[in-house]
């Protein structure tokens, strides 16, 4: 099958996403410390950095499963 | 049926002797309870004889065939749903059985009317869509909500066919870091049905799929039938993975679009639902980064405010007298030691006392208490001198601060 990297691609997307709004959320009620926050902060903006460079390296991948001997089958997309 | 006896009726109205009468009305009644007992609604086929149309907008008519004829009212609301309605032409109407006691007679209370041949494609329709209700599978709790981030969209749909492109388009446009499989399948015609249902099953047996689309372009209510095969609903209804259904046009309803836990009207708007817009969550993301930037921000200068408060508070002049005030009679009192001990004890409680007061003037203490500190300046306001209104100043409080204005000074 096809996109093994793609596939890791979004599913750190969603996972980054939800990391992100965390780390969000855990600066604005204030009480971690000032080393804490100061780390929160960058970690953040690391997940901020990968999510949006995921969105706009993104390329559509398609592959398409043929008739074979047991049905359907999957085939690597051809580019 | 309960007969009433001569003395009930008696006490009602005209008897005769040793009968039971009944009113015409009350007659009418009873089978007009009879009548709407029976299973509704019906579906009838026969001939539309003595159409009128009144000034009303209701339309009056008998349907017939051989051997029989029965009184129909189509209501003025329902007059869209009978777009073939003419005297003379072969129909199946939906009605419920109603029995008219101004006429004495049965009527049809009509409320669709199909010409015969799409009546008869009709009657199975509501036949399978009898059949998959009864199961449950039409019920809404069965509708699942789609993946917000779906990692792979499985596509079923005509490799030839419009709807192919309009869906790759959108899912390109809007999200491209999904991967799309396609389950290519004959979408009309002949065995279009089960082909159709053993891509579902493909795609559903993988895995690895998040979301799938069936899609199908317009056509002719004979184009789209493969969509209201009952196999195919029940494929669509035992897939564990999501299906989004797009066939034909909005006003298309097909039995596969009833089942799909989404119904989309066109399979571009198929492709919109099963993906989210990247544009927007771009945007999120920018929000979210602001959010981190405010959020390190108000945290430094709340950190800075209470290092600021917390000096300011503990270097006035009357805490550092009182010190040294202390220390002058520890200094005394040490002269006298031998003499005086516990004098000089009772001195270090003093010195002890003022320490314990010292530190629950503490402004973090104090703020734990639900006491306010008043910042102007870096300064702990302990006094309206110096403040008019209008001056704006900084309110600390346990969990947070507030920018604050004066409206207006009063000494006490």
């Amino acid at each position: 099958m096809s996109g093994g990297a793609d596939e890791a691609a979004v599913t750190d997307f969603e996972a980054d996403l939800a990391a992100l709004e965390q780390k969000v959320e855990s600066l604005q009620r204030g009480t971690v410390s000032l080393d804490e926050a100061l780390r929160t902060f960058e970690e953040g903006i690391a997940l901020y950095r990968r999510c949006s460079a995921a969105l706009r390296t993104a390329e559509q991948r398609v592959a398409k499963l043929v008739e074979g001997q047991d049905g359907l089958e999957g085939v690597p997309p051809a580019d | 049926m309960t007969f009433r006896t001569a003395a009930v009726l008696a006490a009602e109205g005209p008897v005769v002797e040793g009968l039971q009468v009944l009113t015409v009305s009350e007659l009418c009644e009873r089978l007009r309870e009879v009548v709407r007992a029976q299973p509704q609604p019906v579906h009838v086929g026969g001939e539309v004889r003595d159409l009128t149309r009144a000034p009303s907008g209701h339309a009056y008519f008998n349907l017939r065939d051989d051997g029989a004829q029965l009184a129909c009212v189509l209501f003025r609301a329902d007059a869209d749903a009978a777009p073939g309605l003419r005297d003379g032409a072969a129909v199946v109407v939906h009605a419920d059985l109603d029995f008219y006691p101004g006429r004495g007679q049965p009527q049809l209370l009509v409320r669709t009317v199909r010409p015969r041949g799409v009546g008869d494609l009709w009657v199975a329709f509501e036949a399978t869509r009898a059949a998959l209700a009864r199961d449950g599978l039409l019920a809404a709790g069965r509708k699942r909500p789609l993946p917000r981030f779906p990692r792979r969209v499985g596509l079923v749909t005509s490799e030839t066919g419009a709807a192919i492109r309009d869906v790759l388009t959108v899912l390109r446009r809007r999200y491209p870091l999904a991967s799309v499989l396609l389950a290519p399948a004959s979408v009309q015609g002949e065995g279009a049905a089960d082909g159709v249902s053993r891509a579902i099953r493909t795609l559903d047996a993988r895995g690895d799929v998040d979301v799938i689309l069936v899609a199908r372009g317009g056509g002719s209510a004979d184009d789209l039938w493969a969509f209201n095969d009952e196999g195919l609903a029940r494929a669509i209804a035992a897939s564990r993975v999501p299906v989004v259904a797009a066939i034909g046009h909005e006003t298309d309803v097909t039995i596969a679009g009833l089942v799909a836990d989404v119904r989309a009207p066109t399979p571009s708007a198929a492709a919109e639902l099963a993906v989210p817009d990247a544009a927007e969550i771009e945007r999120a993301l920018a929000a979210l980064r602001s959010a981190l930037a405010r959020g390190l921000v108000a945290r430094l200068r709340d950190a800075r405010l209470r290092a600021d408060a917390l000096g300011t508070a503990l270097s006035p002049a009357s805490l550092a007298v009182r010190a040294s005030a202390s220390r002058h009679r520890l200094t005394a009192a040490h002269a006298g030691l031998r003499a005086f001990v516990p004098r000089l004890l009772r001195h270090r409680q003093t010195l002890d006392a003022a320490r314990a007061r010292l530190e629950a003037l503490s402004p973090l203490a104090t703020l734990r208490r639900g006491f306010a500190v008043a910042i102007k300046d870096g300064r702990v306001l302990a006094s309206v001198a110096g403040v008019a209104a209008g001056d704006s100043f900084l309110m600390l409080l346990q969990d947070g601060d507030m920018e604050c204005r004066v409206v207006r000074t009063r000494r006490r």
